[in-house]
């Protein structure tokens, strides 16, 4: 039946519509997006009882009668909920009239109804996010920035630039006037911390105020330009930023281990932001910069700096153990990744959609998961940040030398071998010493030691057992070869011999060490110290120390349950704290980390999971410096007797490893020695006397000497010319040798060239299988969905290809951020720098665009700065020139009452606001003022001061004063944060932090008054002015004020200090001579300096 | 009608008491309870997240917490869920039945039974084994909860859980959510005082964060040995001291005249008169050596042990801090030995926890009965409580064997401030390896203790990231099967 209904009211015109299509049109929407929620298939639990998703359901209704009665409005619950007569529904809001008025219409046509059949759980919430997503993407962050004009000039004086022309028209909108202009002295100094977190110098100030009287805009512009070339613009950047990316230097929880090169992002950064590296590049290279077709790579310092970007992910928590032994702990770690990306360079908290698609803004929970497996697909591990050109002609020269070497030995090791026999049979004797040794009884001797037929021989006391004893022992030799051949053949599968230097498919290595690690059976390991020349022969495969134990190395395994076996054995050697780590989805403090300690490779077992199939493990092998996880925490740095001292966090170690050979297996036991070296020994009879026993034996061995000397050895045979040179039976000291000695000298003073590798955690995509997450229903792990593609969020569908790459994505995620109109990459990071500048965004949640945040006081200025701040190259420093430049900036901090009123947040920007300074900035400006700043850039993180250290978690303490470095340098340990800097509201460096708190509580009185670091600066600063050749008490003072707080004292002022200056001295009868030479009374005006507010804000 | 003050305390900056939100008004109208509770609350300097005095949401029986916090996991089948099966079973591998994801648990592993015995006690005869005899002895004041489920038997996780009700911290701590509740009663002290032993925890000093709340509410450690409160000696002798407070306030009001908000750089000076004041107030509050010979005796701080020494004082001062008007004092454990954290014994569970034992239990139980005697226990929440249990079985029953880490089915206890005493709540499996009946989670110990302090755990929010953020977050029911 056709039901006509005129909807003239709201339409606007007539409409024809059957009941059916009207339901489509006017009343399903509705339910979907007011009612689905918590009505529904797809609600956590059902409110109330009530279903209102198919026609059975809502005129069935819930606990307390039935929604909807056809025809019958007053029976029909539904209605009085939405009218708010009985339920007040939906509870949010009240539905508009119009709205209300479809309903009631809707049942009064009989309420048709054509949902048969109720939608499953995925159904009604996809419906349900259809119609909230179609509405949310709307929202003005997802818009691209508009092409706005700035407002005609009204005062052409005031407002040159743009921004001012934004500022001034909101103003007079308002009714409000910009504050005047500030003085000089208050420029000078607003505009010193603002660029570089520093006072300016008394220096700076008379300049700059000389310069202001003649022309203040050129005295802005060129105190601005001398700031923006400090080195210190990089330092006050870069500390903004580490707020945003959550900068630490250790990883908390237990043990606060270190976060490993995290000090050497910071310093990327300072770099970068001196150098002015556009702030696209810096997108692409913290999300993607190990995947940079041209990496940015400063040659000067042999650096890839977009590879130090991609430190950024690892920043933050980091929980230790793998979701193997507990799960839940990657899904917690790869939360913190989402969040901080998200935060950072989208504003937005994709974070919330873990568990449930985003309550107010437009991410569904499939977006989170879709990011997840974009995140988890790479190998969050340790990269070398060098290029080859670091370390290139070094090793070009290591190479020549050892080959040059190992030229000479093989003439003179063959020559000494050729003595053998004659050495070995002369009578007992006067027999060679050495030889004597070498063949010295033990206990029980092993069948696998070249020494055995000679120490088995020296026990008969005379010749008519020799035959014998040759053939027992050549019996037992062939039986155990052959026994031991045939199981190698039955139960190993080869993965590799490294006949060749081919590593196996998906296998990757990383590292100098292992890129001139290959070595082929028997070249020479030269001897770094000591009097030796060689330290043995090497076998084939790959050894990290090959050329010198300061390269670094890392090989890393597929997925182990795609080698197809339940073990591994890997003949594995390695000193110094190499070891292997087995990773668990990226585990981010893996605990399954063993190190080596033995220098001939053995057979080692690894367990290949085959029990977890849908666990990704992996297996990585690597010097110290390439492991991600060294050191773990301080119980786990252990091997054998040897304990990594706490202290020691493990740089510049001369760590290596050596790899021989890899095999499959189904079982526990490794494989065996085939005793290939006895080869040659037992061809032909048996000797029968003990001099001919003797004989063959040297000879043998001389065989073995000979054949490697030939370039032909045979399986066995370096083992064999090793066991010589362990027991000094060739020649092999640089005293007897003065062309080997000469060469020796000099790869030893090449060596010494060469430092250790500089490396940070970052990423590796290299034979790598990308993943899909797994859904993970209502946030909960062990309830599992389906795989989410990889992608990025739903709202820029069809706008990039993240969902089409070949890897993680991650690349096509950095390019889609930095296209020119991306709607929120520019406009977060202006609103974040208008934010260091002024104190406050345009958007002023930094870190929120969406709809919990709050929206921009001027988005056209907005807009407008986003725009041509990328049509600017995306500069930083020309971006904050141009803000600084403003008159805007240069306003005083007077608020009129009428401001106060209309605008008490300054959100129009009338004034220039008085603020607190950082915790940074106070600390910095106290070393500048007291004389004891040391201006150094970069480096190693200095711990702070702690009243108590704790070993086992590596909380040392530090200098009090820090070395006098600025407070960017001190470490930030998440366990124990800086106590001084986390008073003045330095934040937690677990989550991104947008904009900082500014409390005002007693503990920073307290810390002002009583702490160590004041107090000693108070000193130092007061020991500095007493030896100034000042004339009187006022002129003193004078100074201080202006190095201080940047402006000279007034009259008031001088009266006031004045005073205090004979009640600070020891004895108050002192002249005003002795009052300038009295330390203690200007170490008490010094700390009260510190103390004033004047001192501790920037206005 | 106005509760009875029964501090009778007459410590310098001591503000009335205040009962419920009409009475607060009441006096805060007179302008000075305002006054008082406002100077102390360190406001925002920027607009649009000030904080706002609060008062309790009803009526309260309590006015303060002592948070004992048994940092590691104390053993529940040793202490207060007597389990006379795992005597029988001792050995027997445990199966895969019993094998959880809330504790460190295999098939192969064997049930272990207690080294202790169990008794019943006091008039209750509620169960107490004879690992705290101390304790055992005011039984009748004790409300064990025996059946908490924690979410990953993992330490750092836990300990946040138990402080911050999130595994993942970030949030403030329950003394935090206290002292923002209900202010503080001196505003010359701190609303949340940490009595530390040395040893900062797993997780980190976010287990006593303010997190988003104003900095004004993290936790005040106070050292048992040393100086007890950073910063708090002051550098200069007093005269000197005041003569340079006099100094820079009066250089200070001229920048204020000068300042874009002159508000925030006058709450500044104030805070320099509240931390001169501070300096003298709170080592006197923390010396302990003119308490009577008895009492201090009764606490153990003449023990020859140096850590019991240390924590007996910790637990004298916490009833002076509570006396003084602090609203929540929390009290770490010593760090023994260089264990992962002090109750933790995965190894030699007799040997340690009864070295633990020793070091805390006669100063638990002193505090109590003190409590007690002096009329504050009424009024005082005493929580006794670790971030886990042990698992009633282990790899293989030895001389040194121990439990290994449990969160399912654990046992906490409170006493007085209107929990029901001499009683247990919930109850595990035969083995105590399991929640069988009643079970709880912390944030229902979070809510009940917020009730009974007067205060609704939903309405009990902060706004942050565009959120009202409360302690419990979704979780939490008032447990009034605990109350008196």
């Amino acid at each position: 039946m056709l039901v006509f209904v005129l909807l003239g009211d709201r339409a606007g015109f007539a409409e024809e519509l059957d009941g059916n299509a009207f339901f489509e049109r006017r009343i399903r929407p509705v339910l979907i997006k007011h009612c689905y929620e918590c009505h529904s298939a797809a609600s956590a639990e059902i409110k109330g009882g009530l279903r209102v998703d198919s026609r059975d359901a809502i005129r069935k209704g819930g606990e307390s009668g039935p929604a909807v009665v056809p025809g019958k409005v007053g029976a029909s619950l539904l209605v009085k909920a939405v009218r708010r007569e009985s339920f007040e529904m939906p509870p949010d809001i009240k539905l508009p009239d119009a709205v209300i008025a479809d309903l009631v219409r809707w049942i009064e046509l009989g309420a048709p109804d054509p949902r048969d059949h109720p939608p499953s759980a995925a159904e009604a919430a996809e419906l349900s996010w259809n119609i909230v997503f179609e509405e949310r993407k709307s929202w003005w962050s997802l818009q691209p920035p508009r092409d706005v004009s700035p407002p005609p000039t009204e005062d052409a004086g005031w407002s040159r630039d743009p921004v001012d022309r934004f500022v001034l028209a909101g103003l007079r909108e308002a009714g409000l006037s910009p504050a005047p202009t500030a003085d000089a002295a208050t420029l000078a100094r607003r505009l010193s911390f603002v660029l570089t977190g520093l006072p300016p110098t008394p220096d700076q100030f008379t300049d700059f105020v000389g310069r202001f009287r003649d022309d203040p805009d050129r005295a802005v512009a060129t105190f601005t330009d001398e700031l923006l070339a400090s080195p210190h613009f990089g330092e006050r950047i870069a500390r903004h930023w580490m707020d945003v990316v959550r900068y630490g230097d250790t990883y908390g929880y237990e043990w606060d281990n270190p976060a490993k090169g995290a000090w050497r992002y910071r310093d990327y950064l300072i770099r970068a932001f001196n150098a002015d590296v556009g702030f696209d590049q810096m997108v692409l290279e913290q999300l993607a910069g190990d995947l940079l077709a041209s990496p940015r790579i400063d040659d000067e310092s042999c650096r890839n700096e977009s590879l130090v970007g991609t430190m950024f992910y690892h920043l933050g928590e980091h929980r230790h153990g793998d979701s193997l032994e507990f799960n839940g702990i990657h899904q917690e770690m790869i939360d913190n990744k989402i969040n901080a990306f998200s935060k950072t360079f989208l504003a937005t908290t994709v974070a919330c959609a873990r568990c449930h698609d985003h309550k107010l803004d437009a991410v569904a929970q499939r977006d989170y998961y879709a990011l997840a497996g974009v995140f988890m697909t790479p190998r969050w591990t340790t990269r070398v940040v060098d290029t080859p050109q670091r370390t290139q002609n070094a090793i070009a020269r290591l190479k020549t030398l050892r080959g040059e070497m190992h030229a000479l030995l093989l003439e003179r090791w063959k020559s000494a071998a050729a003595k053998f026999q004659d050495e070995i049979t002369a009578d007992i004797k006067d027999r060679h010493e050495t030889w004597r040794k070498a063949f010295a009884a033990k206990e029980t001797p092993s069948n696998e030691d070249p020494a055995y037929p000679g120490i088995r021989l020296e026990t008969l006391e005379d010749d008519t057992q020799v035959a014998k004893l040759w053939g027992e022992m050549a019996d037992a030799w062939r039986t155990a070869r052959e026994t031991r051949l045939a199981d190698k053949a039955k139960k190993f599968n080869v993965v590799t011999d490294f006949s060749t230097p081919d590593l196996p498919a998906g296998w990757t290595m990383h590292g100098d060490g292992m890129r001139h690690g290959y070595v082929r059976d028997g070249t020479p390991l030269v001897a770094l110290t000591g009097d030796a020349i060689v330290r043995r022969l090497l076998p084939r495969g790959y050894h990290t120390h090959a050329l010198s134990s300061r390269l670094p190395g890392s090989l890393r395994t597929p997925r182990l349950q795609r080698l197809g076996a339940s073990s591994m054995s890997v003949a594995l050697a390695g000193r110094e704290w190499s070891g292997h780590i087995t990773l668990v989805e990226n585990a981010f403090q893996a605990e399954k980390v063993f190190f080596l300690d033995r220098t001939e490779p053995q057979w080692q077992r690894f367990d290949m999971f085959m029990k977890y199939p849908d666990w990704r493990v992996r297996t990585e092998f690597a010097t110290s410096d390439l492991n991600p996880n060294f050191p773990p925490r301080t119980g786990k740095t252990t091997v054998g007797d040897l304990v990594l001292p706490p202290r020691d966090l493990g740089d510049g170690k001369r760590s290596w490893f050596s790899i021989t050979g890899v095999v499959t297996h189904e079982g526990n036991e490794t494989p065996q020695d085939t005793l290939d070296g006895f080869a040659t020994l037992y061809l032909g009879d048996p000797p029968q006397t003990r001099a001919e026993a003797r004989r063959r034996i040297g000879d043998w061995l001389a065989g073995a000497v000979r054949r490697w000397a030939d370039d032909t050895p045979q399986a066995g045979d370096v083992a064999l010319i090793n066991w010589l040179l362990a027991h000094d039976l060739l020649p092999n000291r640089i005293a007897d040798d003065a062309a080997l000695g000469r060469l020796v000298a000099d790869y030893r003073a090449v060596e010494a060239t060469l430092e250790s590798a500089r490396t940070v955690i970052s990423m590796d995509e290299r034979d790598i299988e990308p993943v899909s997450y797994r859904l993970n229903i209502r946030g909960n792990i062990d309830d599992l969905g389906d795989p989410v593609p990889r992608d990025f969020l739903q709202v820029f569908a069809g706008q990039h290809d993240v969902n089409k790459s070949p890897g993680s994505g991650r690349l096509e995620l950095a390019t889609f951020l930095i296209r020119p109109d991306h709607p929120l990459t520019a406009r977060v990071y202006v609103n974040r720098v208008w934010g260091w500048v002024f104190g406050q965004g345009l958007v002023s949640t930094p870190n929120d665009f969406g709809r919990l945040g709050r929206p921009p006081s001027h988005p056209e200025l907005l807009d407008y700065i986003a725009r041509t701040f990328v049509i600017d190259g995306w500069s930083t420093k020309r971006l904050i020139r141009r803000l600084v430049l403003s008159h805007t900036f240069r306003q005083a901090g007077r608020v009129t009452d009428r401001a106060r009123n209309v605008d008490p947040d300054n959100r129009l920007l009338g004034h220039y606001p008085t603020r607190r300074l950082e915790a940074e900035a106070i600390r910095d400006a106290m070393l500048a003022v007291s004389g004891r700043l040391d201006l150094t850039l970069f480096g190693p993180s200095i711990d702070p001061p702690r009243p108590k250290e704790d070993e086992a978690k590596r909380l040392f303490s530090g200098p009090v004063d820090g070395n006098g470095r600025r407070t960017i340098y001190t470490r930030i340990t998440l366990m124990e944060p800086p106590k001084l800097l986390a008073v003045f509201n330095q934040p937690s460096p677990k989550i991104s932090t947008g904009r900082r708190d500014v409390t005002n509580a007693p503990s920073q009185a307290l810390t002002l008054l009583n702490d160590a670091f004041i107090t000693g600066q108070a000193e130092y600063w007061g020991a500095a002015l007493v030896r100034r050749p000042d004339d009187s008490i006022e002129q003193r003072i004078g100074a201080m004020f202006l190095t201080a707080l940047g402006r000279p004292a007034d009259d008031h002022e001088m009266r006031l200090w004045r005073d205090a200056v004979r009640d600070f001295a020891a004895d108050p009868g002192l002249s005003e001579r002795e009052l300038l030479a009295d330390t203690r009374a200007w170490t008490r005006i010094a700390h009260v300096l510190f103390n004033t507010k004047e001192f501790l804000y920037c206005r | 009608m106005r509760r009875k003050n029964s501090h009778n305390c007459t410590c310098p900056g001591r503000t009335a008491p205040v009962a419920t939100r009409r009475e607060f008004l009441g006096q805060a109208s007179t302008g000075f309870g305002m006054l008082a509770l406002a100077s102390l609350m360190a406001d925002r300097a920027y607009a649009g997240l000030s904080s706002s005095v609060r008062a309790p949401h009803h009526r309260p029986i309590a006015k303060n917490v002592i948070f004992l916090f048994m940092d590691g996991g104390p053993s529940h089948v040793d202490t207060f869920d007597p389990k006379p099966a795992l005597k029988t079973h001792e050995g027997e591998k445990i199966g895969e039945g019993a094998v959880s994801k809330r504790s460190q648990s295999s098939a192969e592993r064997v049930w272990l039974s207690s080294p202790w015995t169990f008794r019943q006690r006091g008039q209750s005869g509620l169960w107490v084994s004879d690992l705290f005899p101390n304790i055992a002895a005011s039984a009748d004041q004790l409300c064990v909860v025996r059946s908490l489920v924690g979410e990953q038997p993992l330490h750092g996780q836990q300990n946040l859980l138990l402080h911050t009700g999130r595994v993942i911290g970030a949030a403030p701590s329950l003394g935090s959510w206290v002292s923002y509740g209900l202010g503080t009663e001196n505003r010359n002290l701190p609303g949340y005082v940490l009595l530390n032993n040395d040893w900062t925890p797993n997780g980190g000093w976010e287990n006593f964060s303010s997190a988003f709340l104003p900095a004004t509410h993290e936790a005040t450690l106070l050292r048992a040995k040393g100086k007890p409160v950073d910063n708090i000696e002051p550098a200069d002798a007093p005269a000197l001291q005041r003569r340079k407070l006099d100094l820079l306030a009066a250089q200070d009001r001229r920048f204020a005249a000068k300042a874009s908000d002159a508000s925030a750089i006058e709450s500044a000076i104030r805070n320099y008169e509240t931390a001169f004041r501070m300096q003298y107030l709170v080592p006197k509050l923390a010396d302990v050596s003119r308490e009577p010979e008895h009492i201090r005796h009764m606490y153990g701080v003449d023990s020859a042990n140096e850590f019991q020494k240390y924590y007996a004082v910790q637990c004298l001062r916490a009833r002076r801090l509570i006396e003084a008007g602090v609203r929540f004092v929390e009290i770490t454990c010593p760090q023994i030995d260089n264990n992962n954290s002090p109750w933790d014994q995965h190894g030699k569970l007799k040997v340690k926890h009864e070295e633990n034992a020793m070091i805390t239990e006669q100063s638990v139980a002193a505090l109590i009965e003190d409590l007690r005697r002096r009329g504050l226990l009424d009024e005082t929440i005493v929580l006794w409580a670790g971030e886990m249990g042990r698992t009633p079985h282990t790899p293989k029953v030895h001389a040194d064997c121990g439990r290994d880490h449990h969160v399912d089915g654990y046992s906490i206890f409170l006493a007085g401030g209107g929990f029901k005493g001499g009683m247990a709540y919930g109850r595990t499996d035969e083995f105590g390896n399991v929640v069988v009946e009643h079970p709880l989670m912390i944030q229902d110990i979070h809510a009940t203790i917020l009730h009974l302090l007067g205060l609704d755990h939903e309405k009990l929010t902060y706004r942050f990231g565009g959120r009202d953020v409360s302690l419990t977050d979704v979780h939490g029911r008032v447990v009034t099967e605990l109350l008196a």
